[in-house]
């Protein structure tokens, strides 16, 4: 009954537009296939409802197309939600731990001891806003997320005489360009799980494309502060900063050690801050770095729970045979061929499988637990602390989580019932040969809409591959080009920078913040475009 | 938190239950699952 009802309404809306025949049908079904995109867009942008309910509204628009329209049955839809699971919990796993392994370091207050270590290295204006608002901002989203970055660095930055405006603005963009390969780059992760392709596949364009964005964001900051006479004043260290940053992640990365990309990123450009910042130390201003303030602890005590992250990562991706053992037990499940009643196919195969003591998850897991044990021993804790921790993991997790599941199951159910393939054959029509130039800003979008890098990718991933590969363009660039837009997109999630907002005083006046890091995103992404557009018609031909 | 916590928890495992109910030829019960599941996702979107 419904979906003859639901092809009823459209054919009657179509010929009131004056369309007729296959054009009429082919515009229908798209428009029903970006239903669900567009139910998030306008209740999260529009009516400002969060990811958890704006996402489980757009699970039952996505259901009620997939079965009205496009004749998805129950074992479909059923099977696809099984799949969207079991995706979810891969991704979950890296995020509770990395929340874990957060909030384990911060109650020790190490985090405030280490940007206090920063603001010790140079009391060059322009300087500290590169190191703090995106070479420590970095080195945080390689550990953190969610907003953790804006919410350490700016009441830091105000703490040194910087604008309110300016403390948010900075690390917002500062940090953006890290999100793919940071927190043990779950985004990318999710970018290999949805599009079903191999982190070795993508990693080259990735990192290429990130890596300029960096340089562009770093930039973009000193021109938030001081215009291009900040730039000028601040391009060595810029330069070196980019090469270094982005460098490290490049090697990483394409060195299939993506999950430390981010996180060995912010910290390579921690170590070079250190001679960076003596060398541009002006006499004058010396006096004023001597000047110390009370810290939780020694600088060496607070990245110890880091130091052991590296060293376990290493040992498990160095130590011949250890990620085979501990990769043994691995959670799976296999699912049947599925058609709809327009016959898409979707063949049968095995889902997203999760190794339970090797998964990124799992070696976050380890060093949170190490790392609380550290701390614990050496004193650093109050009474109370494991409790603390424990909500605080909760408190910030439930939420992400929740819209996360009704995110990716509706990403799964629309690729698995052909919807993404008729959204992504309407995009490739019609903007054909000027796509590359958009495809950063479909990213960018995604993460605006969701507030998140990995639920654009989830939901855009495989819609990118599939326009991609029908206008003929080079795959793993224009999922780069996904994947860099949803990273610059992180940036303008609402969300965020409320976090920051309220940390500086400024809440309930988030407005001019939000437009100035618009503008600033806009042009970054349009330039990554750009940058995309060249690429693929000189170097990286489909 | 409490409600959250709840919704995250079925919404996670009710496809699991499906997908063994599905593989098992209990198409009733799969359905019933199924109308539990879209029922925890209007909760979501009603109350978050």
């Amino acid at each position: 009954m419904l979906p003859l009802f639901l092809k009823a309404a459209m054919f009657y809306l179509a010929g009131g537009c004056g369309m007729t025949g296959a054009i009429m049908r082919d515009f229908l079904y798209w428009l029903a296939a970006a239903a669900p995109i567009a139910t998030v867009l306008v209740l999260m942008i529009r009516f400002k409802w969060g990811g958890a309910r704006a996402g489980a509204a757009g699970w039952l628009v996505t259901m009620a197309v997939a079965w009205g329209v496009f004749g998805a049955d129950m074992p479909l839809l059923a099977y696809a939600q099984a799949k969207g699971a079991l995706l979810t919990l891969y991704v979950l796993y890296i995020v509770w731990t990395a929340l874990a392994l957060y909030f384990v370091t911060e109650e020790t207050g190490a985090i405030s001891t280490i940007g206090e270590g920063i603001r010790r290295l140079s009391p060059d204006k322009p300087l500290q806003l590169l190191i703090l608002g995106w070479v420590f901002a970095t080195f945080l989203r390689g550990v953190a997320g969610f907003g953790v970055p804006i919410a350490v660095v700016a009441p830091l930055l105000l703490g040194l005489g910087f604008s309110p405006a300016i403390a948010v603005i900075a690390p917002a963009i500062g940090h953006s360009w890290s999100v793919t390969f940071g927190n043990m780059a779950t985004s990318f992760e999710a970018l290999t799980a949805v599009t079903g392709l191999p982190g070795e596949y993508l990693t080259f364009w990735s990192a290429i494309l990130l890596g300029v964005s960096g340089f562009l964001c770093g930039a973009a900051l000193l021109h938030a502060y001081g215009g291009f006479a900040a730039i000028r004043r601040t391009l060595m260290p810029l330069l070196i900063f980019a090469v270094v940053m982005g460098g490290v992640q490049y090697a990483l990365a394409v060195g299939g050690i993506w999950t430390l990309g981010g996180f060995s990123a912010g910290l390579a450009g921690l170590a070079v801050a250190v001679p960076l910042a003596r060398l541009y130390r002006r006499r004058e201003l010396a006096a004023q770095a001597q000047e110390r303030r009370e810290t939780a602890m020694p600088l060496g005590w607070a990245v110890a729970a880091y130091i052991v992250f590296i060293l376990i990562v290493s040992a498990i991706t160095f130590v011949p045979g250890l990620k085979a053992v501990l990769g043994a037990v691995k959670l799976g499940l296999d699912f049947p061929a599925v058609s709809t009643a327009l016959g898409w196919t979707v063949p049968a195969g095995p889902g997203k499988a999760i190794s339970l003591f090797a998964h990124p998850g799992a070696q976050l897991l380890y060093t949170s637990v190490l790392a609380y044990l550290l701390y614990r021993i050496k004193g650093y804790y109050k009474p109370g602390a494991l409790r603390r921790i424990a909500i605080r993991t909760a408190r910030s997790g439930v939420p992400t989580s929740l819209g996360m599941v009704s995110m990716v199951a509706f990403a799964v159910v629309m690729d698995n019932a052909g919807m993404t393939r008729t959204l992504a054959a309407g995009i490739a029509g019609l903007f054909d040969a000027a796509y590359p130039l958009f495809s950063p800003a479909i990213g960018a979008l995604g993460a605006f809409m969701t507030g998140s890098t990995t639920n654009s990718n989830v939901v855009f991933g495989v819609f990118q591959r599939q326009t991609a590969e029908l206008i003929g363009l080079s795959v793993p660039l224009i999922l780069a080009a996904q994947t860099t837009g949803a990273s610059l997109g992180s940036m303008l999630a609402p969300a965020k920078l409320l976090v920051g907002c309220s940390t500086v005083g400024l809440s309930g006046r988030e407005g001019p913040v939000l437009a100035t890091t618009l503008r600033y995103g806009a042009v970054i992404t349009l330039l990554m475009g750009a940058a995309v557009t060249l690429i693929a018609y000189t170097i990286a031909e489909g | 938190m409490k409600r959250a916590s709840l919704l995250l928890l079925l919404s996670l495992f009710l496809p699991f239950a499906l997908y063994l109910a599905l593989n098992a030829g209990a198409d009733l019960a799969g359905g019933l699952l199924f109308a539990a599941l879209a029922a925890v996702m209007a909760v979501t979107a009603l109350r978050g």
